[in-house]
């Protein structure tokens, strides 16, 4: 979004409205009273520097409500205070076109079919963590619980953020021949994966043929049973304490 | 009544259902409809100061909801 600011900035206002605890967690609870709220979008306008207002809206949500109550969504409303696009779940690309649109039609009118419902994955994977940070340990296993694999993923998108930014936190869309190279890199990297994995399940099932077979089960039962005395005899014939401990 | 929807609406722990029902909002979006009149935005910023999506008018307006954690 910042990348989105800092190209449309000049021609756009931009806000961002606080709603509720998304993750709860010990350092953030659900919020009783608005200045619970307020704090904590002074503290998310300075710790994640964002360049823009941070709006407050109130304890139960008003403003949230009115515009769909979802987790992380944006709304382009037009010069004329119309909703021109619903981005349901952010993604700057996406956002990008439709700002991109809307100036083509002097800043009026709904662009790009007006609504935007895709997941997102990839982006959403790699940004959420910091915010998920803040409610550890209660919000990582909450939403564990609730579907696996939703808190590992973000996690591990942390870890790799500087890797993959470039393509999952692009403030514009990819241009086809770069999207097309990339899917055909990632599908070759899965085929070669799958290849090596057949590959080494074919070893090991040579493997398994080719190895000596144990003896029959009479051979094997009389070896158990040699071992088994061997261990009795011990028992029966215990080591002799030492002379040292029995003199006194 | 509004204190049970604020305390439903703050919820302490994320469950399935919040994801759930998450989904289903998304596929619906029952409350917005693209070019429809934006319902209105009077709300204070971080520091208290008054901002409204009224005063924008003339200029295209990105508003981005968003949570803490």
């Amino acid at each position: 979004m910042k990348r989105l600011h800092a190209k449309w900035g000049h021609a756009v206002s931009f806000a961002t409205i606080l709603i509720r605890q998304g993750h709860p967690g010990p350092d953030v609870p659900p919020y009783q009273t608005f200045e619970e709220k307020q704090r904590d979008a002074r503290r998310h306008q300075w710790e994640d520097a964002i360049p823009w207002p941070v709006l407050v809206d109130d304890v139960a949500g008003t403003v949230h409500r009115a515009y769909g109550m979802l987790a992380d969504p944006t709304v382009l409303v037009d010069v004329d205070g119309t909703i021109a696009f619903y981005n349901a779940i952010t993604h700057a690309p996406t956002l990008d076109r439709a700002l991109s649109r809307l100036f083509r039609q002097q800043g009026r009118g709904v662009v790009l079919g007006g609504t935007d419902r895709k997941p997102h994955l990839l982006a959403t994977i790699v940004a959420g963590w910091p915010a998920l940070r803040r409610g550890l340990p209660q919000s990582a296993v909450d939403l564990e619980t609730a579907f696996p694999t939703t808190a590992l993923l973000p996690y591990m998108g942390d870890k790799l953020r500087p890797l993959v930014s470039p393509i999952a936190l692009r403030a514009t869309p990819l241009p086809r021949p770069k999207r097309t190279t990339i899917l055909a890199a990632a599908a070759a990297l899965a085929l070669g994966a799958m290849a090596l994995r057949a590959a080494r399940r074919q070893d090991e099932a040579h493997a398994a043929d080719a190895a000596p077979e144990v003896g029959d089960t009479g051979e094997a039962q009389s070896s158990l049973s040699s071992t088994r005395s061997g261990l009795s005899g011990s028992a029966a014939n215990p080591v002799p304490r030492s002379s040292s401990t029995t003199s006194s | 009544m509004r204190t049970a929807n604020v305390h439903s609406y703050n919820y302490p722990r994320f469950r399935t259902r919040h994801l759930v029902n998450e989904a289903v909002r998304t596929w619906q979006l029952p409350r917005i409809t693209p070019g429809d009149r934006a319902p209105s935005v009077d709300l204070p910023d971080a520091e208290g100061q008054p901002w409204s999506l009224g005063a924008h008018r003339g200029r295209p307006v990105l508003l981005h909801f968003g949570s803490y954690s």
